[in-house]
């Protein structure tokens, strides 16, 4: 697992914006760089990066980044 | 879950075309969304498209198919007792696309022809409903499925220019004296939610809201009469919803699935489905990554381009269908390997 730094860094990464942007709050859909085609792709991105599975029905619960930081350690 | 069963039937076989107009996705997609057009079909896993050229009809597609079909299965145009054609683009909006071939097939004029109105959930229902015809009358039904959905398509629409495409199928349904064998029965079960229905539609143009000059102005990137989808709520029906039932069908219906043929919404949400099913992705059929999602034809048009190269022996099918509505159908037939499958380039005007 990494830690809150490490995570926040990979978001922007796939995101395109910077670290500094982001917080546990970051919404999808509120978050301009957050839209439906960025969630899959964090989602897949996510899942290569972790070597975790997202199963589909919950994907559509994804809505902050502390949802998706929760399985970064699952 | 109410499972809806039929034996007696086969199909003989399933010609699918795409137009030879192929897209490479990331290089028509940069042009309107810059670097993230990579982004997009990463996301999607459509990398090309088929796209008809102008002037090219939904019956056009099909009725090259149907006429392959019936000319490599021997069928002769007098054996067909009934022709049924799903699509939501019919070449006009009256009469209906089945009359369009039956006088272009040549077909008998005492026989039922009719459209379904369904998008991308439509070929499971055709499937059934074919069935039934050709097991009630102990004859050949032809089966038509597809869609010119680029027609009501904004060039600007970011939901919908990156995944869909047009495509024509004709399939062949027989009545046959299998009845009696359980590996041939077929299952069906079907869903229906209604309140999805702004979530994937063409707002205008309909008797809702007629056609008037005012819908060909663009507004959110695209007209009131260009197809609208909320891509998300799609994927959020599909997640939640149709998932979880497809699941409850495998359950219930106790078949041992050999091959997977599930509507190519696209790649990313067909593998998370498969997973889900706990149905291995080699068995899992694609065409969507090369043709794009042309509607309820992906259905078909996935088992005539994976059907040849996989099929050694007969073999159990789950097809799988979703979209619009919302509506799902789910289906296991049986594929014979000595059915006739086909796909080709379509390339007339």
């Amino acid at each position: 697992m990494k830690d809150l730094g490490e995570f926040f860094a990979f978001v922007a990464d796939v995101m395109n914006v910077k670290p500094q942007e982001l917080s546990l709050e970051t919404r999808y859909g509120e978050f301009p760089a957050w839209d439906s085609v960025m969630h899959l792709k964090l989602v897949m991105a996510l899942e290569e990066e972790f070597d975790t599975e997202i199963p589909i029905e919950k994907i559509p619960d994804i809505k902050t980044l502390q949802d998706l930081y929760e399985y970064t350690h699952k | 879950m109410e499972i809806f069963r039929i034996s007696g039937v086969r199909i003989d076989g399933i010609s699918a075309c795409v137009p030879d107009n192929l897209i490479d996705n990331e290089t028509a997609l940069r042009e309107l969304y810059g670097s993230e057009a990579k982004n997009i079909v990463e996301s999607t896993g459509i990398k090309t498209r088929c796209v008809v050229k102008p002037g090219t009809s939904t019956s056009d597609l099909c009725v090259a198919c149907a006429e392959d079909l019936l000319a490599n299965t021997q069928t002769n145009p007098e054996e067909i007792a009934a022709v049924i054609f799903v699509t939501f683009t019919p070449d006009r909006l009256l009469p209906f696309n089945a009359a369009i071939v039956h006088e272009k097939l040549s077909l008998p004029k005492e026989i039922p022809a009719f459209d379904i109105n369904l998008a991308c959930s439509g070929y499971v229902y055709g499937l059934y409903i074919a069935a039934l015809f050709a097991k009630s009358l102990g004859k050949k039904v032809l089966l038509l499925d597809g869609d010119t959905q680029t027609a009501y398509m904004s060039a600007q629409d970011k939901a919908t220019v990156p995944v869909m495409s047009d495509a024509g199928t004709a399939t062949l349904i027989s009545s046959c004296d299998c009845d009696h064998d359980y590996d041939y029965e077929w299952k069906f079960a079907f869903l229906t939610d209604g309140s999805g229905r702004e979530f994937l539609t063409i707002p205008a143009g309909g008797s809702e809201n007629p056609f008037e000059a005012r819908h060909l102005e663009i507004h959110d990137s695209r007209r009131d009469v260009d197809i609208y989808m909320d891509g998300f709520a799609v994927f959020k029906f599909v997640a939640s919803d149709v998932s979880k039932w497809l699941g409850k069908f495998l359950a219930e219906t106790h078949d041992e699935i050999d091959y997977f043929a599930p509507h190519q919404a696209n790649m990313f949400m067909i593998r998370k489905l498969a997973k889900k099913l706990n149905i291995p992705w080699d068995k899992t059929w694609k065409s969507g990554d090369e043709f794009g999602n042309s509607g309820s034809s992906t259905v078909p048009v996935t088992i005539a381009k994976n059907a040849r190269e996989f099929l050694q022996r007969d073999a159990k099918i789950l097809v799988s269908s979703f979209g619009s509505g919302f509506s799902a159908g789910a289906g296991i037939v049986n594929l014979a390997s000595s059915a006739y499958y086909k796909l080709f380039r379509f390339s007339k005007i």
